[in-house]
């Protein structure tokens, strides 16, 4: 038996007190205090017996009603409950006025009362919400939505790294390492290897086309979890040397060029002109691994090929069950190093990056790139909450003495901070609306710039706004009017109504909210300043690139690529000869003024090569490395480069001369110490030996630099030329073609086309554009980001631009007695706007300042990861003189108004 | 009475109804009188207790009056409760079906009992 113990009563008393507090407004109103005496005499009744159930009982009880309270007023819409007391009990501090319902009415009212102020609010928090939202569904398209297939999250990438070109520097896999990974990894359920290919197609019902190929090793579409729609998967027979060509076909392809007929299953197509089997059409929406048109076997053997040769593979695998990306990394890892002890020479020092398959086609910088322009989008929010909660704080403090006199009249406190909550929650709830219509129209314009600029975007990327878009949306709504209702709230919970009823509006209610709200004019001219100087390095980047004169005249000329199929050219001769007749018919175009083949476009350029001075050992991997183009004489004459030093190309460098280069003023300066002609170099040198003297390659020539205008990847920018005839091995996988015109470079395409077509119908023109397309191209990413930051800065600039326009409106509307003083007593309108003006402006120099610090910073972090410059002087000065502009007119306006009031009206008002 | 047909009438309802036909109580004695009159088988918590009487008054089954000062005479009037036209109707109406289910039950019971 317990006794009776008072104070045990207590702490329960206590936590029903606290329960009850969280009822729903009408309810508690009505019945807590009732309910609270009632539990408390159940609470002394029972302490003495089984006192412990008993109190949970009561507790429990209050609990449970607690959700049924809610319940009931969510699904009512928060209507006035309790019938039959209107107006009758003024003491219980609801004036009359009580519910939920009613505060959401009374704010809407409130709202609709200054349209202006409101439409204002809910634009600025459209911005906000719609630009961050649409920064997400980029986000979500590109990184999170992953693939769509079946356990997507178990494929993953698996690249051969060679750490000494730099961190994440992929090197091709072959089949052997394949082979070798294959047999004795545990850690993937498959693993199979491809090879990306561009494929001409050709039959006779269409023009060729240019389509994407893979060559896929045995088990890829199981591997994927993907059944073909039409006719069956390939066989391991079919990746057989020597067995009959087939091919699996997309839906996208099958529907644009087949019609979407099925009798395309057993049809035959011709397939870089060999004659190809269609034996199935895959599932709608898939192209792995991007944009893949067709797929064929891979005809590679590990057991035939010597080792290090073959096609270069990429490899892709299914994780085990529960099997992680590190776990599978480092076994890979540990299987290449043992592999490399094997073969130094072909496998050795590389290491094994095992990720995600979405991940790894973001790349870490391009992973921190998004989440960079996060960060950048949500102090776009930041500041367009910041801005909402000084509109909503101005028209609190214009409000005050209404509010003074309510609160005076018994409205409670709680149900003001309510009121000045609802306002936010209804600003946001419109602004979340307008934010919404922002976001698609924002994933709209990016996956447009993505199509122009890159192309198609892998198949599994949909930038859309979708449920989880939405729902995103939503919770930022809510956040955003809590935060933006903080500030107001704070001032009516903190007034004194006394103070309120004796001062009202002409001195404030409370001197630290007038310092809060100014204080953050600093914060929002700061954030403003961050963000443009951001975009302004963006843009003076891509300005910079598209505008550069890069010692090229690139808007002359129009570029193309194409591919001679290894089955009809087999041999380097036919190439050779088959380029020479190409630019034979090209050459007599009295359109075109030079034109020329190279396997690199300037200012591109996909790879390196190592190379070494002759006369000297290299160990393994020591060699330095640079680009290698190998290019047609008219190369120089189609880009209008001249020599710097030396003499450039010409035709009479033939296989039966000399072999000769010409190099880039970087390379002649980095490794030739200024005296480049005359000096011999060799392309991939021998490991631990001295080449041969044949091997040797004389400099002929310097010319200017052609790739590092804007450096943006590991690759070096020093770069060799060899003349294409010399090196008739090149142009394997594709080469491209330059044309200089004094014309429109695209008003050639037809005519490259029609004299291809006239050498080889089944060769297809792939991507002709102007070389400064090209190059810019090169840059998407640049341009892409670089606009949505523009678009950030500018809603940025608007968005403090109002702000200051709201705080220094704030700021002279309590100012109005005094400057009737001062008008009274003599001043000019004009001087009092300028004492008025002067308030603010310092305020924004502070901002101006430390957002140029910020934005110094954030500058760098793009220079990291997007090779941006971060140092464009003209945007440092530009991006200040624009804010106190924007600043000063914001200042301006609402000073004016003040300056003109009539000095009699103002003094005798008081 | 729309309001009464929309109320699912619970026994704790039925009960808290039917405290108030012999006069009107205050909140905290209608709970108490049903836990005496059910022997204890009804008891509702405080929170539950107002709860149905707010569902009764919604559905105007029953309504608040002011009752007599509270204790010392000090303290501002206890809120009392009355059985409205409409509650008293819908408890007839009650009755009615339980009767009709009582009897049902003896009807079974009786069978039961020759089986």
């Amino acid at each position: 038996m317990r006794g009776t113990h008072p104070q045990a009563v207590n702490p329960w008393a206590r936590l029903i007190g606290v329960l009850l507090r969280l009822y729903p407004g009408w309810f508690r109103r009505e019945y807590g205090q009732q309910i609270h005496e009632a539990a408390r005499a159940e609470l002394q009744s029972t302490s003495s017996g089984h006192g412990a159930v008993s109190r949970w009982h009561v507790a429990g009880d209050v609990l449970v009603n607690l959700g049924r309270a809610w319940m009931s007023t969510v699904r009512s819409g928060g209507a006035e409950r309790t019938p039959g007391r209107r107006g009758s009990r003024l003491s219980s501090g609801s004036g009359g006025l009580r519910g939920t319902g009613h505060d959401l009415r009374a704010a809407a009212r409130g709202l609709l009362r200054r349209p202006g102020f409101a439409l204002l609010a809910v634009l600025t928090m459209s911005v906000g919400i719609g630009l961050t939202a649409a920064m997400f569904s980029i986000v979500q398209g590109l990184a999170l939505r992953g693939l769509p297939l079946e356990d997507a999250e178990q494929i993953v990438a698996i690249r051969r790294v060679d750490p000494d070109l730099g961190e994440g520097a992929i090197v091709a896999s072959g089949v052997h390492l394949l082979a070798d990974l294959t047999a004795e990894q545990t850690t993937l359920q498959g693993l199979v290897g491809w090879q990306g290919v561009v494929m001409n197609i050709a039959d006779e019902h269409e023009p060729a086309a240019s389509v994407p190929g893979l060559k896929v090793g045995d088990g890829f579409l199981s591997l994927l979890r993907v059944n073909p729609v039409l006719g069956r998967d390939f066989t391991r027979d079919d990746g057989a040397p020597g067995a009959a060509p087939v091919a699996l076909i997309s839906h996208g392809l099958w529907h644009a060029r087949f019609g979407a007929d099925s009798s395309i299953v057993g049809a035959t197509i011709r397939l870089d002109g060999v004659p190809t089997q269609v034996v199935g059409v895959l599932e709608e929406g898939f192209a792995f691994p991007r944009n893949t048109d067709v797929w064929l076997p891979l005809q590679a053997d590990a057991a035939i090929l010597e080792r290090g040769e073959g096609p270069p593979l990429f490899l892709v695998g299914r994780l085990r069950e529960g099997g992680s990306e590190v776990e599978a990394q480092t076994e890979l890892t540990l299987l290449v190093q043992r592999l490399g002890e094997a073969y130094p020479e072909t496998d050795g020092g590389y290491r094994m990056l095992v990720k995600e398959w979405t991940a790894d086609f973001l790349g870490s910088g391009g992973r921190q790139g998004l989440l960079t322009m996060l960060l950048a989008v949500s102090m776009v929010l930041v500041l367009a909450c910041v801005n909402v909660a000084n509109l909503l704080l101005v028209r609190a403090i214009a409000g005050s003495r209404e509010l003074a006199l309510r609160a005076a009249l018994g409205a409670s406190r709680a149900r003001l901070v309510r009121q000045g909550l609802f306002d936010a929650l209804i600003i946001a709830g419109l602004g979340a609306g307008g934010g919404v219509v922002i976001a698609h129209l924002g994933s709209l314009w990016f996956a447009s710039a993505w199509q122009s600029l890159v192309g198609a975007m892998p198949f599994y990327v949909d930038v859309r706004v979708d449920t989880g878009v939405v729902l995103f949306v939503s919770v930022l709504a809510v956040a955003s009017g809590l935060i933006s209702a903080l500030l107001p709230v704070l001032q009516v919970a903190r007034s004194d109504s006394q103070d309120l009823l004796r001062h009202g509006a002409r001195t404030g209610a409370n001197p630290g909210v007038g310092r809060i709200s100014r204080g953050l004019v600093v914060v929002q001219v700061a954030v403003a300043c961050a963000l443009l100087v951001g975009a302004g390095v963006f843009g003076s980047t891509v300005g910079d690139l598209r505008g550069l004169d890069l010692g090229l005249d690139l808007d002359r000329v129009f570029t193309a690529a194409l591919t001679l199929p290894d089955s009809v050219y087999p041999e380097p001769e036919q190439r050779t000869n088959f380029y020479t007749a190409l630019l034979a018919r090209l050459g007599s175009q009295p359109d075109i003024d030079a034109v020329a083949l190279t396997t690199d476009l300037p200012l591109s350029g996909r790879g390196s090569t190592r190379f070494g001075l002759a006369g000297n050992s290299y160990g393994a991997r020591e060699a330095p490395r640079a680009r290698l183009a190998a290019v047609s004489p008219e190369y120089f004459d189609a880009l209008g480069l001249a020599a710097v030093r030396g003499r450039l190309l010409s035709a009479t460098d033939t296989p039966d001369t000399v072999r000769v280069a010409v190099v880039t003023r970087s390379f002649a300066d980095r490794h030739l110490d200024g005296n480049p002609v005359g000096a011999r170099i060799v392309l991939a040198p021998p490991v631990d030996a001295v080449p041969e003297t044949d091997q040797e390659i004389e400099v002929v020539g310097v010319v200017d630099e052609l790739y590092g205008a804007v450096q943006t990847t590991s690759l070096p920018r020093e770069a060799i030329l060899v003349p294409l005839q010399q090196r008739p091995q090149a142009g394997l996988t594709g080469i491209n073609l330059v044309a200089r015109t004094s014309d429109e470079p695209l008003a050639l395409t037809g005519i490259v086309q029609s004299e291809l077509a006239a050498l080889d119908p089944d060769l297809p023109l792939a991507a002709p554009t102007t070389a400064r397309q090209a190059f810019v191209t090169n840059y998407y990413y640049l341009v892409v980001f670089g606009g949505l930051f523009g678009v950030f800065g500018l809603a940025a600039l608007l968005l403090s631009a109002v702000g200051v326009y709201g705080v220094i409106a704030f700021a002279t509307s309590r100012r109005t007695h005094e400057v009737g003083v001062r008008l009274a007593l003599g001043a000019t309108s004009r001087s009092v706007a300028r004492l008025l003006m002067r308030q603010g402006l310092w305020r924004v120099t502070i901002g101006v300042a430390v957002g140029l610090v910020v934005g110094r910073l954030l500058a760098s972090a793009f220079a990291g990861t997007f090779g941006v410059s971060a140092s464009a002087p003209v945007v440092f000065v530009t991006v200040p003189v624009v804010l106190v502009l924007t600043s000063l007119l914001g200042s301006w306006l609402p000073a004016r108004r003040a300056a003109r009031v009539d000095p009699a009206a103002t003094l005798s008002s008081e | 009475m729309a309001k009464s047909k929309d109320l699912k009438i619970t026994v704790p309802m039925l009960y808290l109804l039917l405290t108030l036909v012999d006069g009107d109580r205050h909140g905290y004695a209608m709970g108490q009188e049903v836990a005496r009159r059910s022997a204890n088988r009804v008891r509702l918590g405080p929170a539950s207790l107002y709860w149905s009487i707010n569902r009764l008054r919604e559905a105007d089954l029953i309504s608040e009056v002011e009752g007599p000062a509270s204790g010392d005479g000090r303290g501002r009037p206890r809120r009392y409760y009355r059985a409205t036209a409409a509650g008293l109707s819908a408890l007839r109406d009650e009755m009615e079906v339980l009767e009709s289910a009582v009897d049902f039950a003896r009807d079974v019971a009786l069978k039961g009992d020759r089986r």
